[in-house]
């Protein structure tokens, strides 16, 4: 056995090139900052990388909506804010018509200001929020609240919207109502058949029967029609209430989207990212081999027999 | 006399030397010459000669040049030699593959997760139609991504088929040299001649040959060596060499050999190294990678099709495709309204799978669902051809049969058709279907309202849901095809490390037992050369003593 210059070279030439080939994986991971640059880096985490980093975009996505649905609902409770203050003007008016200091010209007052009230219901009822009415179920693009001339001089109100209720996703599967249809807030029909449910308050209904009651000077329906003004402000309380209480999960959801959010660009960096200490540390080990390697290089073209015989 | 015979001996030492000092400054010169084997002159003394009862020796006699052998070692160097070809003609395709198949910010994971994410955006804002323009613009960016991932693999397999018909040639002209060297040592071993040099080229055209084609080899006599591929096709006899003839065949290039008039066909089994490796890649990985591929993307358009096709565009119309439609089989019968519990009760058979209809579910739609809860290997959905709905059942593999027996729910017989399902001519080349934006279907509801965003939240929850292979989401089956490709390169990588590590420690022992050492030359040429002089100083001491032996006679 013996060893010649071409297995030296040889030894070295391969290690040369699978140092310098450790450099250039090195120096990638230093520069790109991440340790999976292709396929094979790390089979096995492929999948993982993949599926974090799609429930990262997908959860900047849903946050992007809910925060745009906790807007529409800010809209939406002012809006019915706005439509129980109209209840309970009218019922101030109605309480001062009962009272029996209104004489009948008071009462003819009371009872134009009713008119007005009803006048503002239905411009509440067909508000609209960047374009789309906020009352017209899926129907956004309709005028949900239409007057039907009836013959006398006041008018009825016929819903042209639908019954749907626009919903946001708070996480996979779980749906939050944003918007009220029209039907139910304003008409009591929660199945939009165009009768007023059993349980329901027609608020515009109530609102034209108290008119007339007033002008009539009708005491008893003016009594009743009290009551009823109060059962539609219950009515537009308890769906307000219903919509906060929804704002208030879709608050908490986006709470926990975002703190599962960084999770994932936890997990995800992890799989994905170097970490720069330790890159840097072996590139400079791998540096100080590369250059062990080079000089063993030239240490041997040094060493020649032919320099010793002379 | 026996001074003349002295002189002869002393000639002989002269010579003898001389040819040492020849044999290894051929040696110092071969230093760097790939496969060449050391080479010694051997010696014997010169035969003694009985002169008065005494044995003189005769000098001595150089017999002939030997080159170091180890054949134990030229065997493994061949088999190895094999093996590091087929793993080193595997890495380049394997990392443009892998360039293909990225994992990156850009890849098809996320081209598909920005489709399903356009719907997603489009249920928040279901009547906007710049929503309804990034669903179509991002579907086709996606079908886009998935004909360039297509292309890439075909470039791939372009560039493998032209690297074999590159090497075509120059098999052909190795195996004629093989043989043409195995008729040159046939020569010269019968004229008594020791043929090193060639014998020496002969070893490092199998090595090489080898490295492409896999090669056995086999001494038939004579100094002669038979070549033969792995899988036991001769391919060198004697003087002999077969020839090897590229022909493209479906695009990509088979070999056959031909020796006379008889020709062998073959595959990537009959060889091994460069070719083996590039056939599997080719043949084999390559392939199942575009049926992976195909598989997935026939997933996506399918189950976003029946979807879509559930859902209500903006003018109230139902039953039109997203993309494209693969092919199908569709009923002939047409209905009026998909929703009337007015057919047939009774049991269906798809595909061997069962489907019981009942009063419950005896509608197009109720069928359609029930089918889509079965287990039958279809996609179930509702077509409207503008005028009726009709039952369409697209399988889940591309292009698989669909056998369906509808005979219980005679509603699908009508007297102008024969009852039966007809196939669907499918489209090859896929892409979106709806061509404005008012024709995306994101409604749930028949009266297609903008605000109603039922059916796209329904066309996004399909990317959480496993509907590849019932386990795998899209992204998921993508994601299995990345590490597919992963994992084999890094095998790869590996195998080719560890192949060409043995192969230099291979190539090292046959160094140190057959290699050039130039210390060991340059310390012979010493030794030659002082024996040189010695031989000339006793030739010129012989000559002294001539000199005075005939001095005696003055």
């Amino acid at each position: 056995m013996k060893s010649t210059l071409a297995m030296n070279y040889r030894m070295l030439s391969s290690n040369l090139e699978r140092s310098s080939n450790r450099l250039y994986d090195l120096r990638q991971q230093a520069a790109t900052g991440k340790q999976m640059n292709r396929p094979s880096d790390n089979p096995s985490g492929i999948r993982p990388v993949l599926d974090y980093r799609v429930k990262t975009q997908a959860a900047e996505r849903s946050l992007n909506q809910m925060s745009m649905a906790q807007g529409e609902m800010e809209v939406l409770d002012s809006s019915l804010d706005q439509v129980e203050n109209i209840l309970v003007a009218a019922k101030e008016t109605g309480i001062a018509a009962i009272s029996g200091a209104a004489n009948e010209a008071d009462r003819q007052t009371y009872a134009d200001k009713i008119g007005q009230l009803r006048e503002e219901l239905l411009q509440a009822a067909n508000t609209q929020n960047g374009g789309k009415y906020m009352y017209a179920g899926y129907s956004e693009s309709t005028v949900p609240f239409r007057t039907v001339d009836d013959g006398t001089e006041d008018w009825d109100v016929e819903y042209d919207g639908d019954g749907h209720a626009k919903t946001v996703d708070i996480g996979t599967g779980n749906q939050v109502q944003v918007a009220l249809p029209g039907n139910e807030l304003f008409l009591g029909d929660y199945d939009n058949d165009g009768i007023t449910d059993a349980d329901g308050e027609n608020l515009f209904a109530a609102l034209k029967d108290f008119e007339a009651a007033i002008r009539n000077n009708d005491k008893a329906a003016m009594n009743n029609g009290l009551e009823t003004l109060e059962e539609s402000a219950d009515q537009v309380r308890r769906l307000r209430g219903r919509m906060g209480n929804n704002a208030w999960r879709i608050e908490r959801a986006s709470e926990q989207l975002n703190g599962a959010a960084i999770e994932f660009e936890k997990i995800l960096s992890s799989y994905e990212d170097a970490d720069a200490l330790e890159v840097f540390s072996q590139l400079v080990q791998q540096e100080t081999a590369f250059e062990a390697a080079l000089n063993v290089t030239t240490r041997i073209s040094k060493l020649s027999i032919l320099d010793f015989m002379r | 006399m026996s001074l003349n015979i002295a002189l002869h001996a002393g000639l002989s030492g002269v010579l003898t030397h001389q040819k040492q000092v020849e044999v290894t400054g051929n040696n110092i010169a071969n230093v760097n010459t790939p496969g060449y084997s050391r080479q010694t002159l051997s010696v014997s003394p010169g035969k003694a000669l009985n002169i008065n009862g005494l044995l003189l020796g005769q000098g001595v006699d150089a017999e002939t040049v030997n080159r170091e052998y180890d054949k134990f070692v030229s065997g493994q160097l061949v088999e190895q030699g094999d093996m590091l070809g087929h793993e080193e003609a595997k890495s380049s395709p394997l990392a443009e593959i892998e360039r293909i198949m990225g994992i990156g910010e850009d890849s098809l994971a996320s081209e598909i997760e920005g489709f399903f994410g356009a719907w997603h955006d489009l249920s928040a804002n279901p009547g906007g139609s710049v929503e309804r323009d990034q669903v179509i613009y991002k579907g086709e960016n996606l079908l886009n991504s998935f004909s360039q991932l297509e292309s890439g693999l075909v470039d791939v397999r372009r560039n493998i088929n032209d690297s074999l018909n590159a090497e075509v040639n120059g098999i052909n002209l190795k195996l004629q040299k093989v043989a043409e060297l195995n008729a040159s040592i046939k020569d010269k071993q019968s004229l008594g001649h020791v043929a090193n040099r060639d014998l020496d080229e002969r070893d490092v055209v199998i090595k090489e040959l080898s490295e492409i084609l896999g090669m056995q080899t086999f001494e038939t006599g004579q100094g002669q060596v038979g070549l033969q591929l792995p899988g036991g096709v001769p391919l060198v006899q004697g003087n002999r060499a077969m020839e090897f003839e590229g022909y493209y065949e479906g695009g990509n290039l088979q070999v056959q050999i031909r020796s006379g008039d008889v020709v062998l066909e073959t595959d990537r089994t009959n060889f091994g190294g460069k070719f083996r490796g590039l056939m599997e890649l080719r043949d084999q990985f390559i392939p199942e990678l575009e049926q992976d591929l195909d598989d997935l993307r026939h997933g996506i358009v399918t189950n976003v099709n029946a979807q879509h096709e559930a859902g209500y565009d903006l003018d109230g119309n139902t039953g039109r495709s997203f993309f494209t439609r693969p092919a199908s089989a569709q009923s002939e019968t047409g209905f009026a309204d998909p929703v009337a519990l007015a057919l047939d009760t009774g049991d269906i058979e798809i595909n061997g799978s069962t489907i019981t209809i009942d009063a419950q579910n005896n509608s197009l739609y109720g069928i359609r669902d029930a089918i889509n809860d079965s287990d039958a290997g279809v996609i179930a959905s509702v077509v409207h051809d503008g005028t009726d709905h009709h039952l369409d059942l697209t399988p889940k593999t591309r292009g698989a049969d669909v056998e369906s027996d509808f005979s219980q729910i005679s509603d699908f017989i009508d007297e102008d058709t024969d009852g039966d399902f007809f196939d669907a001519a499918g489209s090859e080349q896929i892409s979106v279907a709806i061509d404005s934006t008012d024709q995306v279907a994101a409604a749930g509801f028949p009266e297609g309202a903008p605000g109603d965003n039922v059916n796209a939240m329904a066309i996004h929850e399909l990317n959480s849901s496993k509907l590849i292979n019932g386990d795998q989401t899209f992204v998921d089956a993508y994601g299995r095809i990345a590490a597919t490709v992963g994992t084999e390169t890094r095998r790869n990588t590996m195998a080719r490390e560890g192949a060409a590590d043995t192969m230099d420690q291979l190539e090292n022992l046959r160094e140190s037992m057959v290699g050039v050492s130039l210390e060991q030359e340059m310390i012979n040429l010493t030794l030659f050369q002082r024996g040189f002089e010695a031989s000339s100083r006793f030739v010129q001491t012989i000559d002294e003593m001539m000199g005075t032996l005939i001095g005696l006679k003055r």
